[in-house]
């Protein structure tokens, strides 16, 4: 340290100063070294000019921003392109080391054989991408296979998540052979005809809720874990996509264009001369040329861009109607710092970008989004909703029609039932208005915040306790809030154990966590639910999706 | 006057080398398993190891070569070249302090390239129009003119300014990067303040 710290007041010039601004503006300089320091600069302009600057030199240039998003994707993309180019050796260096570990590899053979009598495996064929990945793990000290089960950061892990379910709505369903069995369940290469007075949702290996607007037609053709592919035919397809880095990229093919979506909020419509629109409310997406994939666009939120005529325009009140079961919005962070649950309200998420319509959530409703002069009829206009009292969630196979069970109308109905017996007007009023929002397709997605109020007032009444269950499910396959929906599972069971719905609980924990990727806790959840109900409703959904545990029967 | 300072620093460097020795690993048993995944080429791994570190790479490009049109092509290099050299990386390091001694080698040309004709760009300057204006007061032209002085900066003793003072390293971490003794990495430390602080004064 400097000497002068300790000296009586003696001299301070720019020298000294300079000597000492390294000190100063690494916060290294005592008390009385600094103010010696800025008392001289006060009085010297000559070295402040040098202390802002050397300020400068040591605070760094600031960064721009790291690559997301779309220009992430594309990014990585090169990067796989170019370790291809990296790794290309000239061809002298290939023939020399080739005929060196040729030369040596044979010399080495007949040594061995020679010599030692050989062990059966040195002669067994190379270990497969899965061996070398556990024994690669092993020499780490890893565990292998078991350590990347519970990992749940993205990415479709096991083939049990590569299914889609019916979350509500009407539909033709003909799975791939017709070979499926009754159930909500359905794997890649199913189709559907959404029927032509209600909408179609569905979720997708437990990361996409889409919503198909009356009388779409829609195959779902591909699931890897690189790439999940959609074809649209015919009508309007809304999509909700919170895709993880290493979660699948999703296509969207549709006659006259291919849309690539990293992840986002959108909606593509074909219309019945194949022309493609594509709405973005949220993020990104990249429209292709179906057959050369060459790019005709990038739609960015805010944006509705018109395959046809190559022209963009703003999404209009249809797209957003569309896209509107879908809504799910981060909450804030309470005090504690905790995140706070947000539902689903019937508003328009702050996050969608929606041209014309206010930032004030009083006035983010479908009635303040202003009119397209040359709006799209997508076929989910408010008239052709329909009344609230018609059924829901009767899912229709061409061959063998067939009614799906559903769990949360079951639940629903059996509490406005126990209410009306109990004869207590406050609470079957707060719970008709539930089930009122419920019934609908269209507006089943705010029966969670419904429900939610309801278990706030009367959460303590011991009737009341089906709506954990009914919360959950809600959470689970709008807001694919898979945490939040097991919490209200596990109260649900912790407050009524032995209650007829149990099973139903114990089903959905176990669909939580196949969904979620939490395979090694899956297959314990379905082993325990096997032993409890062996001939429990849901048995053949387990084994659809885990074959192995016919065992635990 | 920082000498005291840079030989605690170096003492300490050393007995933190030969604890992380003892230890014998650098790694957490997840990112273990996230290695040895991406070396059997999963991309979901890479993919991963990409994002994570995409930024840290970017951003120490940007540092040392300044506003760069060829940044991009060089992150791809970098992550191009670690990709394909992850079957020799051992583990007796981070991710991120691998990915900066990868990042080194394939700029350390380029910047010597850059320096030489940077130098013989400022001479012809000089020998036409005299020395340059002072700096602006505002904060932002103290910036720009920041990165003008760091680029005037000789590259060795660049990397090791901005690895210890941007990228926050220790002179250990700083030296395994660069492969170089700590004594030449606190050496050039030393050489790179003093040259930084004339280059300002000038």
């Amino acid at each position: 340290m400097s000497n002068r710290e300790t000296q009586p007041r003696t001299r301070y010039s720019c020298q000294e100063a300079r000597e000492d601004s390294e000190l100063v503006l690494s916060d290294r300089a005592t008390a009385l070294l600094r103010e010696r320091y800025d008392e001289h600069l006060r009085a010297c302009r000559d070295c402040r000019r040098v202390h802002r600057a050397l300020y400068a030199v040591y605070e760094g240039p600031s960064v721009p921003p790291a690559a997301s998003g779309m220009r992430e994707e594309k990014e990585f993309h090169a990067i796989l392109r170019q370790m291809k180019t990296e790794r290309v050796d000239p061809w002298y260096r290939k023939w020399a080391i080739g005929a060196t570990v040729g030369g040596l590899a044979t010399a080495a053979a007949v040594l061995t054989l020679t010599l030692f009598d050989i062990a059966p495996e040195v002669l067994s064929l190379p270990p497969s991408e899965d061996e070398t990945t556990r024994q690669l793990a092993g020499v780490f000290g890893g565990s292998g296979a078991e350590d990347q089960a519970q990992t749940s950061d993205g990415g479709i892990e096991h083939p049990a998540q590569s299914y889609g379910r019916v979350v509500g709505g009407l539909a033709i369903i003909v799975p791939p052979g017709e070979t499926a069995a009754s159930s909500d369940t359905f794997p890649v290469g199913t189709r559907f005809s959404v029927d032509p007075d209600q909408s179609l949702q569905l979720g997708l290996v437990g990361k996409i809720v889409a919503n198909f607007t009356p009388s779409s037609e829609i195959e779902w053709t591909a699931a890897s874990p690189s790439l999940l592919e959609l074809q649209i035919e015919r009508g309007t397809a809304a999509v909700r996509y919170d895709r993880r880095p290493s979660d699948p990229v999703l296509q969207i093919r549709t006659p006259t264009a291919v849309v690539r979506v990293i992840g986002t909020v959108f909606t593509v419509h074909v219309s019945d001369d194949s022309n493609t629109v594509v709405s973005v409310l949220r993020g990104q997406v990249e429209v292709l040329h179906p057959k050369t994939n060459r790019l005709l666009a990038e739609v960015e939120s805010g944006f509705r861009y018109d395959v046809a005529k190559s022209t963009f325009d703003d999404p209009g009140k249809a797209e957003v109607e569309a896209a509107l079961p879908l809504s799910n919005e981060h909450g804030s962070d309470d005090a504690a710092g905790a995140e706070v649950l947000a539902l689903a309200d019937g508003r328009i998420p702050s996050n969608w970008n929606v041209p014309g319509l206010p930032q004030d959530p009083r006035f983010r409703t479908l009635d303040y989004v202003p009119a397209r002069a040359s709006a799209v009829d997508t076929g989910n206009t408010a008239a052709s909703r329909p009344a609230r009292s018609e059924p829901a969630t009767v899912v229709i196979g061409t061959r063998d029609t067939r009614h799906v069970d559903d769990e949360g109308e079951d639940l629903i109905g059996r509490l406005v039932r126990d209410a009306e017996l109990t004869r207590r007007k406050e609470l079957r009023s707060a719970l008709g208005t539930c089930r009122d929002l419920y019934e609908s397709v269209e507006t089943r997605y705010l029966a969670a915040k419904c429900l939610t109020t309801f278990i706030d007032k009367y959460g303590d009444d011991p009737l009341a306790v089906e709506g954990y269950l009914l919360v959950g499910i809600l959470r689970m396959d709008y807001a694919l809030d898979y945490d939040a929906a097991e919490v209200a599972f596990q109260t649900f069971l912790r407050r009524a154990p032995s209650h007829a719905s149990a099973e139903v609980a114990l089903y959905r924990m176990w669909l939580a966590s196949t969904e979620n990727g939490r395979i090694s806790e899956a297959l314990g959840r379905g082993r325990k639910y096997l032993a409890r109900y062996p001939n429990g409703k849901y048995v053949g959904k387990v084994l659809q999706r885990f074959p192995e545990l016919k065992s635990a029967l | 006057m920082l000498e005291h300072v840079e030989n605690f620093a170096i003492a300490h460097a050393q007995a933190g080398e030969s604890a992380a020795a003892e230890s014998g690993t650098f790694l957490s048993p997840e990112e273990r398993l996230l290695v040895a995944r991406a070396r059997v080429g999963e991309h979901r791994a890479l993919r991963q190891i990409y994002s994570t570190y995409q930024a840290q790479v970017r951003a120490h490009l940007y540092r040392l070569l300044g506003q760069d049109a060829e940044i991009d092509d060089l992150t791809q290099i970098v992550f191009a070249r670690a990709f394909n050299a992850l079957d020799k990386f051992q583990g007796n390091s981070t991710l991120g302090t691998w990915l900066y001694r990868i990042t080194a080698n394939t700029t350390h040309n380029l910047l010597r390239q850059r320096f030489r004709r940077e130098r013989v760009k400022t001479a012809l300057n000089w020998f036409h129009s005299g020395r340059t204006a002072n700096v602006g007061s505002t904060r932002v032209e103290a910036r720009d003119e920041a990165h003008r002085i760091l680029q005037q900066l000789r590259p060795d003793l660049r990397e090791v300014f901005v690895l210890y003072h941007y990228e926050g390293l220790t002179l250990q971490e700083v030296s395994e990067i660069l492969e170089k003794p700590i004594s030449t990495i606190g050496d050039r430390l030393t050489r790179a303040r003093k040259q930084l602080r004339d280059l300002v004064v000038a």
